[in-house]
């Protein structure tokens, strides 16, 4: 009992409105901007071969043939739609939900032709948690007028929510490395065999490719390094969930870790690039205050400067 | 006797999603850690990616023969995708699935591609697979260890 009600402490540790509420607005502009940028790729969907059809999660669920493409192109144009409210945090226990079931839809869509991305996954997951919290009880349409509400546990909760699923992606890279190949792949002839092929893939198929991972691939000593670390910066993971200063040299780790896969693949995982992915372990609060601390302080100056010219 | 104090309703009440939802969540993330690893999903995934050995993989992809049958290869735009790994999937899934499978995706694209085709001309292509070392492609600009035609076709563009 008293170890249930310590868990409840932890995961109702109270938290101030605001960081939950910029949470939404950083996890939802970056869905936003994710959505427009991805639309011709969703949209190029409708037009896949119906034979190359391989249904997975909520799609597998339900169909067992595509959709009409008049359908899918819908739900590819509806998505970043529906991540305007989301952002804005207008009508929010409406349209949050909705934002997140067409989202969920439209990823999962995408990744039903026999190719799995994983570059969404955590995207996805996080807007999952978000749109069942009190997210726009700040910093939103929805909340014009009404007095900012006091820290609570309900604003706490879903920022632990979205830290325990990073990590746990983090952790299952790391076993599948461990159980679909070994501690050889702890070696680094597995790397660099992965970066070369992934590389060859590119050439031969007619696409760009990484001339620095091709490059590297012609020495053996760095592979080693880079296996160790990739596989302990996914194993010790969790070490970001004791406190915010391991949690913020972790998550440069896990950063500098995407920055090199897309520098040696060409294979660029943007929401963790964006650092987005990473905000939940933060006090994302005190660095908008600061941030708009200095713009209010530069803006009166100019305001003051241009009423002397 | 006092009673404590009674949590407010409101927070009572947040309980319910954080538990359902909040640790749901997680609770799925998990789950796939007691699945076999090669057994993938979305968006519950066991990130098999770069975990598999590789040996010397075979590799299919598609040749555009030119009028000199000078083979260029086709893009993943070309293929009807922006994605190169989508493309790499479609053509690795039709020659799993067998000659018959191969030859319908080489018509489909030369179809394709055909309609694309200013000139009119003849559009010819062939699935091919072959074997590499992909260390040794890099660091030896070594060829394909083996290579072999799966399927030709051909297109051209219908008034």
């Amino acid at each position: 009992m008293k170890l249930l009600r310590a868990f409840d402490g932890y995961w109702f540790a109270p938290a101030p409105a605001r960081r939950l509420a910029l949470l939404r607005l950083l996890v939802g502009g970056f869905a936003l901007s994710f959505l427009v940028g991805r639309l011709p790729s969703n949209l190029n969907v409708a037009g896949f071969v119906r034979a190359e059809f391989v249904p997975t999660g909520v799609v597998k669920l339900f169909l067992r043939a595509p959709l009409a493409s008049e359908v899918v192109i819908g739900l590819a144009c509806l998505a970043p739609v529906l991540a305007v409210p989301f952002v804005l945090g207008f009508a929010y226990r409406v349209t949050a939900p909705l934002f997140a079931l067409v989202l969920l839809w439209v990823t999962t869509y995408r990744n039903s032709w026999g190719m799995l991305f994983h570059t969404e996954n955590l995207l996805v997951l996080h807007v999952l948690v978000l749109v069942a919290s009190p997210a726009a009880d700040a910093l939103s349409i929805d909340a014009r007028g009404r007095p900012l509400p006091e820290p609570s546990g309900a604003y706490g909760w879903p920022a632990r929510a979205m830290t325990w699923a990073t990590t746990i992606c983090y952790v299952l890279a790391g076993l599948a490395k461990l159980k679909l190949a070994g501690p050889v792949w702890l070696e680094g002839d597995l790397l660099r065999a992965q970066i070369a092929y992934d590389n060859l893939r590119k050439i031969e198929l007619g696409s760009g490719y990484s001339s620095l991972g091709a490059a590297l691939v012609h020495y053996q000593a760095p592979f080693l390094f880079l296996a160790v670390l990739t596989v302990a910066l996914e194993l010790g993971a969790p070490v970001a969930l004791i406190g915010r200063r391991v949690a913020l040299v972790w998550a440069l780790a896990a950063w500098g870790f995407h920055v090199g896969v897309a520098a040696l693949m060409a294979i660029p995982f943007p929401y963790q690039l964006s650092f987005v992915a990473y905000a939940a372990f933060f006090e994302v609060e005190r660095a908008y205050d600061s941030v708009r601390a200095r713009v209010e302080r530069i803006l009166p100056q100019r305001a003051a400067g241009k009423s002397t010219t | 006797m006092s009673e404590a104090p009674r949590p407010p309703r409101r927070l009572a009440l947040a309980r319910v999603p954080a538990y359902v939802v909040g640790l749901g969540t997680v609770i799925a993330t998990a789950w796939p850690a007691f699945r076999p690893a090669h057994e993938d999903a979305f968006p519950l995934s066991t990130y098999p990616m770069f975990a598999r050995t590789l040996d010397k993989p075979e590799l299919s992809f598609v040749e555009r023969l030119d009028g000199k049958r000078r083979a260029h290869r086709l893009s993943p735009e070309q293929m009807g995708s922006d994605e190169v790994m989508q493309a790499y999937r479609t053509i690795k899934r039709a020659v799993r699935k067998g000659p018959r499978a191969t030859e319908t995706l080489c018509r489909v694209l030369a179809k394709r591609v055909a309609s694309r085709e200013q000139n009119g001309r003849e559009v010819r292509l062939r699935v091919v697979r072959a074997r590499f070392d992909p260390v040794a492609y890099f660091v030896d600009d070594a060829e394909p260890e083996e290579r072999e035609v799966l399927a030709t076709c051909s297109a051209r563009r219908t008034p």
